[in-house]
């Protein structure tokens, strides 16, 4: 037997063909994402080729392809991305997450996209959930979630520079390398960015709102076992965005033959921002078997923003009588302050603004005195130098999440989803907060989906979650779809959803401490104004209703998405975070109905044709939530690849009233490639023009030039 | 017999080396067949040769004897019985590619037909030339109708990945032309390390629309399948193939022969002698899908039996 086995080396190694072949389930029912048809809700989502296609550098003008999508800039690198709308200077409604962690600031519930340790490049695809989802994501996916996904790194090997040249101060740097180290997979990328946002504002005055940024993110996926993987990823950022001075002056400036006021006109001082973010994350995930996967998360996340410069103001502010004339009510400073500079010429008028007050602020006619007082002892001090102080409003925010999540396929027509979190969120401000705020959130979320039948799919599921501050809520969801053909189906989700009050609106306890304080201030020097948050607000309730329409038809390779929908948002915290008029209640409310389409079509090869379009009806009982939506908006997208390397994009975004001003653009993008395979050059040229006149979502916005360029050139290797 | 002699100038697809061979001795050896065929029309026997008794095994001898009613079937395990035993029959079965190593080292000359072999077993043997009393009977599916089921799973399929390692150039140009046949235009990448498979993967699978699976162990095996699949799934792609095992671990669908369709083609061909092909494919085939991984991708769930039937009606009107 011996002789002839090796006589016939091959005997050995026979017959995989014959002999059962064991390969590991790895498309298991645990691991496949649902198909667009079977979704609960609506979903966008943008792919890679998109995203490039785009040529965009931050993830909020990629999001402008998401139908309903508001995105709007109230700085050149503040960008606000609002699903439907509600305020324009805030995003406070919508859950962010990147790679599944949470970049939703917990103090000041806000995204600053500009912040967030990622790059454009190093981005697989978004999905962008359209409607309230707290049922699986917890509080605050009030109004939609964005799920931001990184290239695996398997995907990333090999070494990627990039380097972006354009207009408005465009100068950006990427580099990334993709190693791996036994049984582990790793990217580097190491980015830096830097434009010079908005050029002048509507009175043609130079704008400060200029960003800087350093980054790194190191994303790695380590095997354990056949079975069991360990996603790991740090990231760390540091930048500079600037910001003209943010103190709100009591006593501006009117007239220059006083010393006051001349040394008020020259002290130009600045607000920039400096921005750091760090986080770590751990993501494990074990297939206990083909259809059982659990998988725990766990992530630490730190966010500094540190802006600190010295104030000028009155003396006035730090007087006892105006902190009396504050605390009788928050109209009354901002009233002083139209007295000072003699507003409108009528407000230095002691019979007119007497009258005002008492008539229409409803000023106790006992307390006028004290306004004409703090006249008075503001023009006293109008012959010396200002009161001027060290400010800041440095904010740190620290963010530790654990969740275990298993997904169970029980049978062929059942499915759950079980999982529970803990999250504990600090934030850490003497100005915002005198100290420290901190807030622990449990929660508890199931999901189950039931194909009864070929034709039928169910969907229920709920989150449990406890609030410290805000307290105990439960969101349900309930969907059916019933499918036409197997790619085709319709849809009717019932959801409701909640989002917690932030620190700030909640817990405020905004002052500001005069450190270093000179000028002739006598006896305190306890600054007048003072935000305090009631700490009893309730969450803010969604109740939304949808009926939609998916289909996929692999004939002619469209896939057509539609909706109409009706969401009540109650007890909604409308007020700005501000440290003066800031009186944060639940007595708002917002109504959203219309309809949303989306439709992909892949027309040839070489050729893609993307068109979305929103229409949205509302109603807002509050000021501040009246202006953001958009009644029309949509884009319209064609993407093709020539001959020889070269392929182009051309973009048209349009909105009617966005922030009640039309915007409408076209992006152009063309690429050529070099080389094949894994060597290769990119050169690329992206051109943005826009197509109307306006400020870019308010109208001190402004640029030179309607054309934004600006060319790249990316080298793999 | 002038049709057959046509039939002898007609080229079929077969490996570049082995299709010269053939192309010199096709004719002659046609006639060798034909006239010991011919005796066995009435009753032959027939010997199965396995490497060991399996479930499979058992089946295809259990499906060949229900295709074989007038014919006499015995089988031989090279595992219990000696390997220079005395075989009178008068055509050998071989299954996989031992059994057909063994049985062609006794230099006997009775016809061989070699079943459970695949092309890629075959270049590691220690085969070097197949004689002429040898049929193969590949194992591995046969890349036309890949391609054709992998049409009609996505109809707008233009290009195809293929990702190759070793040097077997003869698979390789059977594919590419299938491919042409098929107006596919095939991304064709060389894995030349091991550890390079996943960029190699995203860059060629980033200019196509579905990734083939190949009869190449050395890229298409239990440690890289994790990898392929999961590349190709993130980009949105599917794998055909390569082999039915793959589809359960996530490839979207597969043909493949089952014991009773090798048995139906082995029976075929024992009675339809006519092609001069040294190695052809199953004439009878099945279609193998993972239904979870086509809704989850969107397609709408393929009934295997209808793709085989509609693979099959193309394949009789050509």
């Amino acid at each position: 037997m011996l002789g002839v086995a090796l006589s016939l080396p091959a005997f050995a190694m026979d017959d995989i063909v014959l002999q059962p072949l064991e390969l590991p389930s790895v498309l298991s029912a645990t691991r496949l994402k649902q198909s667009p048809a079977e979704i609960p809700g609506s979903m966008t989502v943008i792919d890679r080729e998109l995203i490039r296609a785009s040529g965009a550098r931050d993830v909020p003008e990629i999001l402008r392809l998401v139908p309903g999508m508001m995105v709007g800039y109230l700085l050149g690198h503040r960008s606000n991305v609002n699903y439907h709308g509600t305020n324009t200077t805030e995003a406070r409604r919508m859950q962010v997450l990147v790679d599944g962690r949470s970049v939703y600031r917990p103090g000041l519930a806000t995204v600053d996209w500009t912040d967030i340790p990622l790059a454009v490049e190093d981005i697989e695809r978004i999905e962008v959930f359209r409607g309230p989802n707290t049922a699986a994501y917890g509080a605050n996916a009030l109004m939609g979630v964005i799920n931001i996904i990184s290239t695996p790194p398997e995907l990333r090997q090999g070494t990627q520079v990039r380097i972006t040249q354009g207009n408005r101060g465009v100068n950006d740097l990427y580099a990334s390398h993709g190693f791996s180290l036994q049984n582990s997979v790793a990217r580097l990328s190491l980015f830096a960015k830097e434009d010079t946002g908005f050029d002048f504002d509507d009175d043609g005055k130079d704008y400060r709102d200029s960003r800087r940024l350093n980054a790194f993110n190191l994303l790695g996926e380590t095997t354990l076992s056949a079975n069991q993987s360990l996603q790991w990823q740090l990231g760390a950022k540091e930048g500079s965005n600037q910001l003209e001075n943010d103190y709100t002056v009591m006593a501006e400036p009117s007239d220059l033959s006083f010393r006051f006021d001349r040394e008020m006109a020259e002290h130009e001082p600045n607000s920039d921002t400096t921005a750091r973010d760090y986080f770590a994350q751990l993501h494990w995930k074990n297939d206990l078997s083909p259809t059982n996967r659990l998988e725990v998360k766990a992530y630490a996340q730190h966010m500094e923003r540190l802006a600190q410069w010295r104030a000028c103001d009155s003396p006035i502010v730090f007087s006892p009588l105006l902190r009396e004339l504050a605390e009788l009510g928050n109209v009354y400073p901002r009233r002083l302050n139209y007295i000072l500079r003699n507003r409108s010429g009528a407000w230095g008028d002691p019979a007119f603004y007497s009258d005002y007050l008492v008539r229409y602020d409803g000023l106790p006619p006992d307390k006028l005195p004290l306004v004409d007082a703090l006249v008075a002892e503001h023009q006293a001090a109008r012959d010396g130098q200002p009161a001027c102080w060290d400010l800041n409003e440095n904010l740190r925010e620290t963010r530790y999440e654990v969740e275990v999540q298993n997904t169970l396929q029980l049978s062929n027509s059942l499915r759950t989803v079980l999982g529970g979190s803990l999250r504990y969120d600090e934030a850490r401000s003497d100005t915002f907060f005198d100290g420290r705020v901190d807030n622990q959130i449990g929660q508890l979320f199931a999901n189950f989906e039931y194909r009864p039948h070929d034709r039928w799919l169910l969907h229920a599921g709920a989150m449990a979650e406890e609030d410290r501050l805000s307290g105990f809520s439960f969101s349900p969801r309930l969907a059916a779809h019933y499918f036409l053909r197997p790619t085709h189906s319709l849809r009717a989700v019932y959801s409701e959803a909640v989002r917690s009050p932030d620190m700030y609106e909640n817990n405020a306890n905004w002052t500001y401490t005069a450190n270093n304080l000179s000028g002739p201030v006598s006896g305190s020097d306890k600054y007048y104004a003072l935000a305090r948050g009631p700490g009893d607000l309730e969450q803010e309730r969604m109740r939304s209703r949808e009926l939609g329409y998916n289909g996929y038809f692999s004939n002619l390779a469209l896939s057509v998405d539609i909706k109409v929908f009706y969401d009540e948002i109650s007890n909604m915290i409308s007020q700005p975070l501000q440290i003066v008029n800031f009186v944060p209640n639940n007595d708002s409310f917002s109504r959203f109905q219309g309809a949303e389409t989306q439709l992909d079509w892949k027309m040839s090869r070489r050729d893609r044709v993307r068109l979305t379009y929103a229409y949205i009806d509302f109603v807002a009982t509050n000021r501040l939530d009246q202006r953001l939506t958009a009644r029309n908006s949509g884009s319209a997208a064609w993407l093709r690849e020539w001959p020889a390397g070269f392929e182009s994009s051309l973009i048209y975004y349009g909105a009617d009233m966005l922030n009640e001003r039309r915007f409408e653009r076209l992006d152009g993008r063309v690429a050529k490639r070099f080389g094949s395979g894994t060597n290769n050059l990119e050169l690329a040229l992206t051109w943005q023009y826009r197509l109307d006149d306006e400020g870019l979502t308010w109208p001190e916005n402004l640029y030179e030039n309607r054309s934004h360029y600006y060319v790249s050139a990316e080298l793999d290797f | 017999m002038t049709d057959r002699h046509k039939e002898c100038r007609h080229e079929q697809y077969l490996g570049a080396r082995i299709r010269a061979l053939a192309m010199r001795f096709a004719c002659h050896i046609l006639l060798l067949w034909l006239s010991s065929l011919a005796m066995y029309s009435q009753a032959a026997t027939l010997m199965v040769i396995v490497p060991s008794p399996t479930a499979l095994t058992e089946e295809f001898v259990d499906e060949l004897t229900r295709e074989r009613t007038g014919d006499k079937i015995l089988v031989h395990s090279l595992d219990t019985e000696p390997p220079n035993m005395a075989v009178n029959a008068d055509v050998i079965i071989t299954m996989g590619v031992a059994s057909l190593e063994r049985q062609l080292a006794k230099g006997s000359s009775t016809p061989v037909i070699a079943t459970y072999v695949s092309q890629s077993s075959l270049n590691e043997s220690a085969l070097k030339e197949l004689p002429r009393h040898a049929r193969v009977i590949l194992a591995n599916p046969k890349p036309e109708r890949q391609l054709r089921l992998a049409k009609l799973l996505i109809p707008r399929l233009r290009t195809a990945a293929l990702l190759h390692s070793s040097v077997d150039t003869d698979q390789l140009s059977h594919w590419i032309r299938a491919a042409d046949s098929n107006d596919v235009k095939l991304n064709i990448a060389e894995l030349a390390a091991p550890e390079d498979l996943a960029r190699t993967l995203v860059s060629t699978l980033d200019r196509s629309d579905v990734l083939m699976g190949l009869d190449d162990r050395s890229i298409f095996n239990a440690d890289n399948l994790k990898t392929i699949l999961l590349t190709s799934y993130t980009r949105d792609r599917v794998l055909i193939g390569p082999s039915a095992p793959f589809i359960a671990a996530g490839s979207l669908s597969t043909t493949f022969s089952s014991p009773a369709d090798m048995a139906r083609s082995v029976d075929y061909l024992l009675d339809n002698p006519a092609s001069d092909a040294r190695l052809e494919y199953p004439r009878f085939f099945s279609v193998l899908s993972n239904q979870q991984v086509a809704r989850s991708m969107g397609f709408a769930p393929p009934d295997d039996a209808a793709l085989a039937a509609e693979l099959v009606r193309v394949e009789d009107t050509q």
